[in-house]
């Protein structure tokens, strides 16, 4: 039985841990990934997405339904990215909730890939996120919630808290300036595209599936 | 939306729009009139579609935290939030009850016959034991041996040459030695009840953590199935997309 987000929300409302349990392994990816493209640094990241996850569990009482699951769950992520790059919220997190805590199962190394493949990925992903860090990071959270998380316009704005006009302001700048880093770090753009626009993430889970 | 009319070089917003095909059809053919008869916005959203291209593989580290909302009760054990006698089934503690007293019975073996008082317990060498088992062992059985030697002696005739002599109305005051048994047996037992518990435990915590471990997996792979669903359609969106637009202008590349 596979309920819907919703559904999940009503339930850890009523105090099952499971349900909400539920929703952590939904999203726990992707709000991991957004914080550390936000970010831009591993350790930050995990303690972004427990704490995105912490909050949510505090206040999942409150939340009504005004918004979808998600975009709340990315909105407390975005400010917690945002807070933790003013490094305002370094400290040790001191935001669990009453009688739980959350314990991280992952495995302690990634699985199996060839070593080439690692190698020559982290190579691109790091000059990618070197790029990436040397933009301004509301540009950057607008592309990363764009080409990561297929939003549309709208709902980058509504998540930014910006009109629909200023975010294509800030792709087509992010944009722009991420084209002149990535050439300033030998990433040339005549051998760019032969990738077809698939997300190695996804392939990697694709295999990892099989 | 500065230049609406024609949507010229000036109008980025249109450019974002149609890179990320977030345009209605009025928009687009306004667009990819303005790409046809403009070599410098071409360009521009050939770079900048070469940009997004280069941005799909920035893969985030490996392995993404997998956090579990555990009651409170259960942290202390961080890294093994479930322990086996929490998630073990009532029938299986029974079960396993009964294994015990059965097994306490059933592998302690006492005789006492022709070649004197024999204490055995089939399991003493089975048990895997924990290494501070070991110096417990060897007292054990230093005890045993010291009983062995003192029975021998004190039924005074050497055992091997005249079994038949020995008799249990040749002993004097057995309550020392009765005593003494008891205690050896007690500790058996109480070895005994200890090892089953500890291969119980090891047992049902090696199943709890594959059960684990197979209930996150397909956790994870329904929760990525989900994920990918719209990322993929997305992607396909571009790459169609792209072949489209390679396809309809073969004579600008």
């Amino acid at each position: 039985m596979v309920w819907s987000d919703e559904e999940l929300v009503a339930r850890s409302a009523r105090g099952d841990h499971e349900s909400f349990n539920q929703l952590v392994v939904r999203w726990e990816r992707p709000i991991y990934a957004l914080a550390y493209r936000v970010i831009g640094r591993e350790d930050d990241a995990r303690d972004v997405c427990q704490e995105t996850f912490l909050r949510a569990f505090r206040s999942i009482k409150g939340f009504k339904g005004q918004a979808k699951f998600s975009s709340w769950l990315y909105r407390i992520a975005l400010n917690l990215c945002r807070d933790w790059m003013r490094r305002e919220r370094r400290s040790p997190m001191a935001t669990v909730p009453e009688g739980v805590d959350l314990v991280d199962l992952a495995p302690p190394e990634a699985p199996g890939n060839s070593l080439e493949d690692l190698v020559g990925r982290r190579e691109l992903s790091g000059k990618i996120a070197q790029a990436m860090a040397a933009i301004p990071r509301e540009q950057r959270t607008a592309i990363v919630l764009k080409e990561y998380h297929g939003m549309t316009f709208q709902e980058i704005a509504d998540l930014q808290g910006c009109p629909l006009s200023t975010v294509k302001t800030r792709l087509y700048q992010g944009l722009t300036r991420l084209r002149q880093e990535l050439e300033y770090r030998g990433i040339d753009r005549a051998a760019a595209f032969p990738t077809g626009g698939a997300d190695p993430t996804a392939r990697q889970q694709h295999r990892k599936m099989h | 939306m500065t230049n609406p009319s024609d949507g010229g070089c000036d109008d980025k917003s249109l450019l974002v729009s149609y890179l990320y095909e977030e345009c209605g059809d009025a928009d687009r053919a306004r667009a990819e009139a303005h790409f046809a008869g403009c070599a410098t916005c071409r360009d521009e959203l050939e770079a900048l579609t070469g940009v997004r291209g280069r941005l799909a593989n920035w893969a985030p580290p490996e392995p993404a935290p997998a956090f579990r909302m555990v009651p409170a009760d259960d942290v202390t054990l961080s890294h093994q939030p479930w322990t086996w006698w929490q998630s073990a089934p009532v029938w299986s503690l029974a079960a396993a009850a009964v294994f015990l007293v059965a097994a306490s019975v059933a592998n302690l073996e006492i005789r006492y016959g022709a070649d004197g008082l024999v204490v055995r317990t089939e399991w003493s060498e089975a048990a895997p034991s924990q290494t501070a088992d070991v110096a417990d062992d060897a007292a054990w059985e230093a005890d045993l041996a010291a009983l062995e030697a003192d029975l021998r002696s004190e039924f005074g005739a050497p055992a091997a040459d005249t079994p038949a002599a020995v008799t249990a109305g040749s002993t004097p005051d057995p309550q020392p030695l009765l005593t003494r048994v008891q205690r050896l047996i007690e500790e058996s037992e109480r070895r005994q009840q200890r090892d089953v518990a500890l291969r119980f435990a090891q047992l049902m915590r090696e199943v709890e953590v594959q059960r684990q471990a197979d209930l996150f997996r397909i956790e994870e792979q329904v929760g990525q199935l989900e994920g990918l669903t719209q990322a993929e359609v997305v992607q396909h969106n571009e790459i169609m997309d792209y072949l489209v637009r390679v396809a309809g202008q073969p004579g600008q590349r």
